[in-house]
């Protein structure tokens, strides 16, 4: 077993399938974008161009890459941005902000645009997703994807976490905060290192700062949902548990069914399927009890790689 | 909207946050030159089967031909003036082209020739 695992045996709720799927290479998934074409063309263009893909169990908007000599990313109908390469892991935090059309959601660290360009989706044409990201060369691929997959409901900024202006505020936040990556050991072929303790406390002191600020430019009534893809409750649990400790902020149960439901095309498959709860205890440190409503989806439940997420929202008495 | 020497396409009805400082929005329609304006890919992309005049099917060999920046008279050309035109592949536009009267020339990123095989187009 990878070492940097074995400290997650006790809150992984089926260690030994875990076990076995982290170490083998996940499969490259293509979301269809319906900013472009619609599931019926895609298949048309599918048959067109005999892409090796086949129709999985999960997403109905989402195929599975079958040919091992080439990338999902090198042909002519990716380049012409009729889909995006994305784990299915990573469309459940967008699902559980459950976006409406014509909503303005921020998505404070947006690159490299998967999660940002699904939600462009959900607000439609009279929304506006501001996909917000200071490094610059992740700015660019944000960029980049956002014009090959036409969308016309995004704005860019740049802001450091500290300096968004916080004249505006917004009914959804997405903080998909930078993370030590645990998740995508599936998708990059590199064992992950154990972050030192001044790494942790450097990393884990940059995502509460981020998510207090997404928290401070919620408008009362409104929800953010904190993400990322790593399993360390250091980087999840314990800053929401911050973030509650320090502000009136509550931590809502995401209804993993309706999430599931949406996610799971056969029946069949949706009834083996369940996330596991967040953890109210780590490293000798109780959280909130209400943390357990977080969700963590491991790579064995969707054959992907790893998300955890939960969903605060602010009082409307704030 | 016109933002530098760029036209962008941006959804009706957008309220822009105020006081956001933004360093672009949209989907960029074209690049506007001195008398004229050269036609983005990404947008020519978007347009696909909508476009009806000034497009032209390009065959594997011709596409090929193009992404190695070879100057191509194509096999089949309809309804299409001097200018800029689409090019399209197995009916997906791939980008801007330019159409003299008599060849044609890729206007399309270098990137896309370096992305995939170009023996992949079959």
């Amino acid at each position: 077993m990878i070492k940097v695992f074995q400290k997650y045996q006790e809150i992984i709720g089926d260690w030994q399938l875990f076990c076995e799927i982290i170490q083998q290479p996940a499969p490259q998934y293509l979301r269809i974008n319906r900013l472009k074409t619609t599931d019926i063309t895609f298949q048309e263009l599918v048959t067109r161009y005999s892409l090796p893909v086949n129709k999985t169990d999960l997403f109905p908007n989402l195929y599975c890459w079958s040919d091992d000599r080439h990338s999902a990313g090198e042909t002519i109908l990716h380049w012409a941005g009729y889909y995006y390469i994305q784990d299915p892991a990573s469309l459940l935090p967008v699902l559980a902000l459950n976006v409406k059309p014509g909503e303005s959601v921020l998505d404070l660290c947006a690159a490299p645009g998967g999660k940002t360009l699904y939600l462009a989706e959900y607000v439609g044409s009279d929304g506006l997703i501001i996909a917000n990201e200071p490094v610059p060369v992740r700015r660019q691929a944000l960029q980049s994807n956002i014009q090959r997959l036409a969308a016309t409901n995004v704005l860019i900024s740049s802001y450091d976490g500290q300096s968004v202006p916080e004249k505006n505020k917004f009914s959804a936040i997405l903080v998909d905060a930078p993370c030590s990556g645990e998740g995508s050991r599936r998708y990059v072929d590199k064992t992950p290192q154990e972050l030192s303790s001044a790494e942790e406390k450097k990393l884990t002191g940059r995502q509460f700062q981020l998510l207090f600020k997404a928290y401070r430019l919620l408008q009362p009534g409104g929800r953010l949902i904190y993400s990322t893809c790593t399993f360390n409750p250091a980087e999840n649990e314990a800053i929401i548990d911050r973030l509650l400790q320090n502000t009136d902020a509550i931590l809502s149960n995401i209804d993993t069914d309706n999430l599931l439901n949406a996610a799971i095309n056969s029946s069949d498959s949706f009834d083996k399927i369940s996330l596991d709860n967040g953890v109210t205890c780590w490293n000798n440190q109780q959280f909130n009890p209400t943390l357990e409503g977080i969700c963590r989806c491991y790579p064995h439940h969707l054959n992907s790689g790893g998300m955890v997420f939960g969903l605060v929202r602010k009082p409307v008495s704030n | 909207m016109i933002e530098g020497k760029s036209v962008y396409l941006v959804s009706r009805n957008i309220s822009y946050p105020a006081g956001w400082k933004f360093e672009g929005i949209g989907l960029r329609v074209a690049r506007l030159t001195t008398n004229s304006f050269k036609p983005g890919n990404r947008f020519l992309q978007r347009l696909g089967k909508t476009i009806t005049r000034n497009i032209i099917e390009v065959t594997p060999g011709e596409l090929t031909a193009l992404l190695e920046r070879k100057e191509i008279v194509p096999g089949k050309v309809r309804n299409c003036e001097r200018g800029f035109v689409a090019i399209s592949y197995k009916t997906v536009v791939v980008g801007c082209g330019f159409w003299s009267g008599d060849s044609l020339r890729s206007q399309i990123s270098k990137g896309l020739a370096k992305i995939f095989p170009l023996e992949q187009l079959i």
